[in-house]
């Protein structure tokens, strides 16, 4: 206990006697100078190895502030070094230029100091300048932060992060391997970086990103913008204009745009809600999932699922090897996937639906039905208008059909409701399977039925014409007069009562 | 694929399998009740977490060696306390050690929460850069092995995944002899450690995900 209860302080002492022991030297100097900017000139900072911090005020005074830091074996080296470093501050042709200069480095070491190894700087560097007035800034290997710049600004950065903050005018901020934040500009800001992530809030103009290998977040563009990525995920929130992202790699989620939306991704997921104009939305090996599309939707999704709700115009979607799941779409869907189920739910007007090796399901259409499938089932239901469906060794149920209906099967079933008592005319075909046809009571339908190595059968009285055998059948139900024309094959017919009135 | 209740740990983890589940979900209880489950823990989960902020950590233990050194340096420890020679040298050397450790910790390992070395001093003590440059080589040492692994599958391979890969890892590369050359001149700044040790992570965390996806 006692021993333990000595560790702490030993670890201080020794750690002191270690300071002492191999100690280096470190001296540091400030440097100060304000000049008065004259007007229509801008301020262009030139500086390396350091941090810069970058205020503005009413004034049209400049203020320059720079501690210079050194280190090396000995006091006498350690002094002559931070002398040497030099601040410049001086006009030049439109601009008054702040740029910090080290020694020039010679063959045989810089200014006399021949072993380089054992010396170290750095310079931070803080300017105050008339905020009205255009700023051109470079840095590298150290942070770079700018507050209430309200003029345009020209800032590239290398290796330290790039932070600016409530700014009015165009911005065009640049930086490698560290990120750019941006915090509130009355302009458009235009950001350029690689290898670091990119958050931009609250600019009131055009956003427009190209970034590679890290992740791009823009909450509230006022005019919408433009996101070139690879590698990261992109998230734009809010935006107030149009919203163009191209990505590779990465999620791109999009959500709430007064405008139209352009999303380019390969092998990344795409989520898309809440915009008021048109989305296009195209991607691979990943998930489309969108909800409340205010005009048209236009979805190309390769090796992925799609799925969503809500478009306000109507929809296209074109995808391969993922289902599609589509609900609520206020006019006409046209949805050609692969390999794959489809299913629609709640659409205003017509369906186009065209697949393979998958179930086609289609609830509440408003238009006209049309299914291509192979070697899938179809089921549909609520159908306002008529239904056309073409598959092949699967199932086709139609229930409450409120048009003409016409399918062709092959090594597949056919159930059909039909609904109402107008006349709907029917076409059947298929084989190896039965067919089977609800019709509303009081319908009046001119049936035409054959099949072979089947029977037919009827619920209703039938006033028969022509020849009578077991595999075909020609005669009326009521007063006859709507065309029902099934044929089967290797199967048998019925047509029965309970079809929706 | 016909669901079943044993399915559904599988389609928490895979989302491609949740409409199934969901599916599912409808005529069977047990599962609907897991799934509820899952769907309010997700919803409820990001609230508990909780952070806070604390300012003034480093800058108190900054004045408090500071202070310490100042209070040391008028008269040297050694001379003041009495002690000679050979203790203070091991004491010293044992310090070295410790103090190595910090910087690795700060400079190398992850995840890099403290700042430290950025915030605190500008610069790394000789015997520090010695220990980062040493821990350096070996970090190198690690990643030429991992490069060594992955790249026949990188070279190999013509998909956009690793074409993406192989232009990251060349650009890193290229971005690390930049940094190095300047470090060389500018050897004991801590800002240019870190960015270097930076880049190095970034190119160990390429080549371990692209060993992973290979594997």
């Amino acid at each position: 206990m006692r021993n333990n209860m000595m560790f702490g302080p030993i670890l201080g002492l020794t750690l002191l006697l270690a300071a002492q022991a191999f100690a280096r030297e470190e001296y540091s100097r400030s440097f100060d100078k304000t000049t008065t900017l004259a007007s229509g000139q801008s301020v262009r900072v030139e500086h390396r190895m350091g941090n810069v911090n970058l205020r503005t005020h009413a004034g049209r005074d400049v203020v320059v502030h720079a501690s210079i830091r050194v280190s090396a074996s000995n006091d006498a080296d350690a002094k002559r070094l931070a002398d040497e470093i030099r601040i410049e501050v001086a006009p030049a042709g439109s601009a008054l230029v702040i740029r910090t200069e080290y020694p020039k480095e010679e063959h045989d070491g810089f200014l006399g100091f021949h072993n380089l190894s054992y010396l170290s700087y750095s310079v931070n560097l803080e300017v105050t300048m008339p905020e009205t007035a255009p700023l051109e800034l470079r840095n590298s290997f150290g942070s770079v932060s700018i507050e209430d710049l309200k003029a345009n600004g020209e800032i590239t950065n290398a290796h330290g992060k790039l932070t600016f903050r409530n700014g009015r005018g165009t911005q065009r901020l640049e930086n490698q391997f560290a990120a750019v934040e941006v915090t509130g500009n009355a302009g458009d800001v235009e950001i350029r970086n690689s290898n670091g992530a990119v958050d931009v809030s609250d600019a009131t103009g055009i956003v427009n990103v190209k970034d590679r290998f890290a992740n791009v977040t823009i909450t509230n563009p006022g005019r919408g913008g433009t996101i070139v990525n690879g590698n990261g995920a992109v998230q734009v929130t809010g935006a107030g204009g149009d919203v163009r992202i191209t990505n590779s790699f990465g999620k791109v989620t999009v959500t709430g745009v007064k405008g139209n939306l352009v999303v380019g991704n390969g092998n990344g997921e795409v989520e898309a809600n809440s915009i008021t104009g048109s989305a296009e939305l195209n991607t691979s090996f990943g998930t489309v999932r969108f909800g409340d599309i205010g005009k048209l939707l236009s979805v190309r999704a390769t090796n992925s699922a799609v799925i969503g709700r809500k478009v306000g115009e109507s929809a296209t979607i074109e995808n391969s090897f993922g289902r599609v799941d589509i609900s609520e779409v206020h006019k006409g869907i046209r949805i050609v996937g692969g390999n794959s189920p489809i299913t629609v739910t709640d659409v205003g007007e017509e369906a186009s639906l065209k697949t393979s090796f998958g179930l086609v399901t289609a609830d509440r259409v408003g238009g006209v039905l049309t299914v291509e499938d192979n070697n899938g089932a179809v089921k549909a239901s609520g159908i306002r208008n008529s239904a056309n469906v073409r598959t092949s060794f699967g199932a086709v149920l139609l229930d409450g059909v409120a048009g003409a209906v016409d399918v062709e099967n092959q090594n597949g079933g056919v159930e059909v409701s039909l609904q109402g008592q107008a006349c709907r005319p029917v076409g059947i075909r298929t084989s190896f399977s039965p067919v089977r046809v609800r019709v509303p009571d009081n319908a009046s339908y001119a049936v035409a039925a054959k099949t072979s190595f089947g029977k037919i059968h009827s619920d209703f009285p039938m006033t028969i014409s022509g020849d009578i055998g077991t595999d075909s059948l020609n005669g009326n139900i009521g007063g006859g007069g709507c065309p029902m024309r099934l044929n089967d094959n290797n199967g048998s017919i019925e047509i029965l009562k309970g079809g929706k009135g | 694929m016909t669901f079943d209740c044993k399915d559904l740990e599988r389609a928490l983890a895979v989302p491609e399998l949740l409409p199934d589940a969901r599916e599912h979900a409808k005529v069977c209880d047990a599962c609907r009740r897991e799934l509820w489950l899952w769907s309010e823990m997700s919803t409820v989960a990001p609230d508990l977490r909780e952070d806070w902020e604390t300012p003034e950590l480093w800058p108190k233990i900054r004045q408090s060696l500071a202070a310490q050194q100042k209070a040391a340096k008028p008269h040297g420890l050694g001379g003041r306390l009495g002690w000679r020679g050979d203790w203070r040298m091991l004491a010293g050397l044992a310090a070295v050690l410790a103090i190595a450790v910090s910087v690795f910790v700060v400079t190398y390992s992850r995840p890099a929460a403290a700042p430290a070395v950025r915030q605190d001093s500008d610069f790394l003590t000789e015997q520090t850069l010695k220990e980062v440059e040493k821990t350096e080589a070996a970090y190198r040492a690690s990643i030429d092995k991992l490069s060594r692994l992955v790249q026949p599958k990188l070279s190999a391979s013509e998909n956009p995944v690793a074409i993406a890969d192989r232009e990251k890892l060349m650009g890193l590369d290229s971005e690390i002899s930049n940094v190095r050359a300047t470090v060389a001149h500018n050897k004991f700044n801590a800002q240019l450690q870190t960015d270097l040790a930076s880049l190095y992570r970034d190119k160990q965390d390429t080549l371990k995900e692209i060993l992973q996806r290979a594997q």
